[in-house]
């Protein structure tokens, strides 16, 4: 403790390093604060009366039942102490309209479908973007690092909901190549469950190739100029072992925070594909309870959302400072 | 170097060759920045004067049988009251039936004219993007200019409402105020398009904030700055004239960009049914629309999808000509 790293010891943990985690931690409690007072407000936005909004037919007895569960008639900070305590402990509230489905269980159904979409996304992205972004950065200047370079930009420039209706048009309508819309549980049919699968992830991760691989090729082109790399070659490794052995590692970091970030970016993105390609997540669940008018729902989707973006990037940058000791700063 | 990927990477402008001159240009303006710019000039006189050119429907005799212009191509017709029945009843196969008037690009499913939609819904979309950009840009770079300079509380509180808002996903933030700020289906279509600026703004504000925060971390480093500040220089001067015209060329290239990444917001958002209303016409509402008759007619999704694509091409590349021109490095945009 309170010695400078070392090259023996290099996983000193000075107290600078702790303070450091401890401030981290703060922030991030406030943020969270911040980011459910945020979606809590939303409520409070909302014109009128908020019971009435909901449900423009209900019966007396049932506005009642939604002002009680809405607390509309308690004071600000009140009521978003109460829906937090019932947040935390997941009580997200009823969805008014079906029988006995709360809010909870439709987002357990749901979010889990929305992770898998982003999972395997980011799976396909990481799989073509690296050797795209380590290739393009070796040859760089090449004919081969130009062409890709035109059509990252291409990837970049057309928006995923183009892609989905091209693909839709000509594979699944004119085709029937691949299921046009839908979800299949892995659990029932594996083979479906990714068939079905293919073109929403498609749709998501083409323009995230160009951004990861892109990054990719820049770290490349800084890091294949360095002295060790240098003395690889002079060694006599074989090309191939010093980029993607030697090359690739320093940027690693540089992966794990692009993933980190377009967590948000895939998860806004699936919205978008969730609806043309009707798939049950939970951006789908947002927008039909927006369209419903289940402000309860929509503010703990929002919420939770945020939340668990707050986390994965948080828990990067915890990562991060694990993985490289030189950002152990004191 | 790994720490400081994000910052390198995403926001730094690259030190200028000459300091005390303003954004002075660094190469020439490529090709691909001229023939976007002029495409972009294209879209602007079209979002200017076609709207003037429309034909209005004229009620007949018998109050309930419309023409619309004289019946010959290339007209516009008014997108939202301009139905055309007979290409309608055409589409649908009943015997006998006339074209009103001739659709370049076929009808939408009331039996209105798809081109003239587009042409006529690039004013919307385009006062749509620009605005909420525009607006973004005043309140983000104005918020980021001061954290950057004061640093100290101000960087700490405005860092912290950028991560606060960045911590939802763009997409899904915009859908909640939408939805939020329109109420239940009482909104005029007037007022769902200041919702629209509004929201799409309000979810621009943090990304050209903490850009704008990061280019001012950078300038207020400089000699020049140093050298206004032992000239007794007030902050407000040094704001305005050191700080300012050195960050307006980086954040001006990133807003070409934004516009364009707020164009897509709009299509998604009518994807989604919360884009504008029934009497506006935009080219996200033409993608809606599109969508939903994507097996019977796909023409109506496509030409809205080519439309939306070739706007953000030309806006990225006119961005990325800039950024070039000027020398500013990678946006994260």
């Amino acid at each position: 403790m309170g010695r400078p790293p070392t090259i023996e010891n290099p996983t000193v943990f000075t107290p600078g390093y702790f303070v450091n985690l401890l401030s981290k931690f703060v922030r991030l409690a406030l943020v969270i604060i911040c980011v459910t007072l945020f979606a809590f407000s939303l409520v409070s936005l909302l014109p009128g009366d908020a019971a009435r909004t909901f449900n423009p037919f209900a019966s007396d007895e049932q506005i009642a039942q939604i002002r009680a569960d809405l607390r509309v008639d308690d004071a600000f900070p009140v009521r978003y102490g109460r829906w937090l305590g019932d947040f935390v402990r997941g009580d997200l509230g009823q969805y008014y309209g079906v029988a006995g489905e709360t809010v909870a269980d439709k987002f357990g159904k749901d979010f889990p479908k929305t992770l898998l979409l982003v999972l395997y996304t980011q799976i396909f992205v990481l799989l073509l973007a690296i050797p795209l972004g380590v290739f393009t950065g070796a040859r760089a200047g090449s004919a081969f690092d130009k062409s890709m370079n035109l059509l990252f930009f291409l990837a970049l420039s057309i928006p995923a909901f183009v892609l989905a209706f091209f693909f839709k048009k000509y594979l699944t309508i004119d085709r029937e190549v691949l299921p046009e819309r839908g979800w299949v549980d892995f659990s029932v049919d594996p083979v479906e469950h990714f068939r079905h699968l293919i073109l929403p992830v498609l749709c998501l991760g083409l323009s995230q190739i160009a951004v990861y691989a892109r990054l990719l090729r820049s770290d490349m082109v800084a890091t294949l100029q360095e002295d060790y790399i240098t003395m690889a070659k002079a060694k006599g490794i074989k090309p191939n072992r010093i980029l993607f052995r030697h090359a690739l590692r320093p940027s690693s970091l540089t992966l794990l925070t692009v993933i980190g970030l377009n967590v948000g970016t895939l998860i806004g993105g699936a919205v978008i594909i969730e609806r043309i390609f009707g798939l049950p997540g939970i951006g789908t669940d947002t927008v039909e309870a927006l369209q419903a008018r289940q402000i309860v729902a929509v503010q703990s989707f929002v919420a939770i959302i945020g939340i668990s973006f707050v986390l994965v990037n948080f828990v990067v940058d915890l990562l991060y400072s694990v993985l490289d000791p030189r950002i152990r700063r004191g | 170097m790994a720490d400081t990927f994000l910052e390198s990477e995403a926001s730094l402008p690259a030190p200028p060759i000459e300091d005390r001159q303003g954004p002075k240009t660094g190469t020439k303006m490529p090709i691909t920045g001229w023939i976007s710019g002029i495409y972009l000039l294209f879209l602007i006189l079209v979002a200017v004067f076609a709207p003037l050119f429309v034909a209005s429907p004229v009620v007949g005799a018998d109050g309930f049988t419309q023409k619309c212009g004289d019946g010959s191509g290339f007209a516009l017709y008014d997108p939202i009251d301009c139905v055309d029945p007979g290409a309608l009843d055409v589409a649908n196969g009943v015997e006998g039936a006339e074209i009103g008037f001739d659709h370049i690009l076929g009808i939408d499913g009331s039996g209105r004219d798809i081109f003239s939609g587009l042409v006529i819904g690039t004013r919307t979309s385009l006062i749509i993007a620009t605005a909420a950009v525009g607006g973004a840009m005043l309140i983000g770079g104005t918020l980021g200019i001061l954290a950057g300079y004061f640093r100290g509380k101000v960087d700490t509180v405005c860092s912290f409402i950028f991560d606060v808002l960045l911590a939802f996903p763009a997409l899904i933030l915009a859908i909640a105020l939408v939805g939020v700020l329109s109420g239940p289906d009482e909104t005029s279509g007037i007022k769902r398009i200041g919702v629209l600026i509004f929201t799409i703004g309000v979810v621009a504000v943090p990304l050209l904030g903490r850009i704008s925060r990061a280019s001012t971390l950078t300038w207020s480093e400089r000699e020049f700055v140093t050298a206004s500040k032992a000239l007794g220089a007030k902050n407000g001067r040094i704001i305005l004239r050191d700080i300012f015209p050195n960050v307006l060329p980086a954040m001006s290239s990133i807003a070409f960009l934004a516009v364009g990444v707020v164009i897509v917001t709009e299509g998604s958002l009518s994807l989604l049914g919360l884009g504008v209303k029934e009497d506006s016409i935009s080219w996200g509402k033409i993608l809606g629309l599109g969508n939903d008759r994507l097996r019977q007619d796909p023409t109506m999704a496509f030409a809205a999808a080519i439309v939306i694509t070739l706007a953000v091409m030309s806006l990225n590349m006119f961005g990325d000509a800039l950024r070039q021109k000027f020398d500013v490095r990678e946006s994260a945009l």
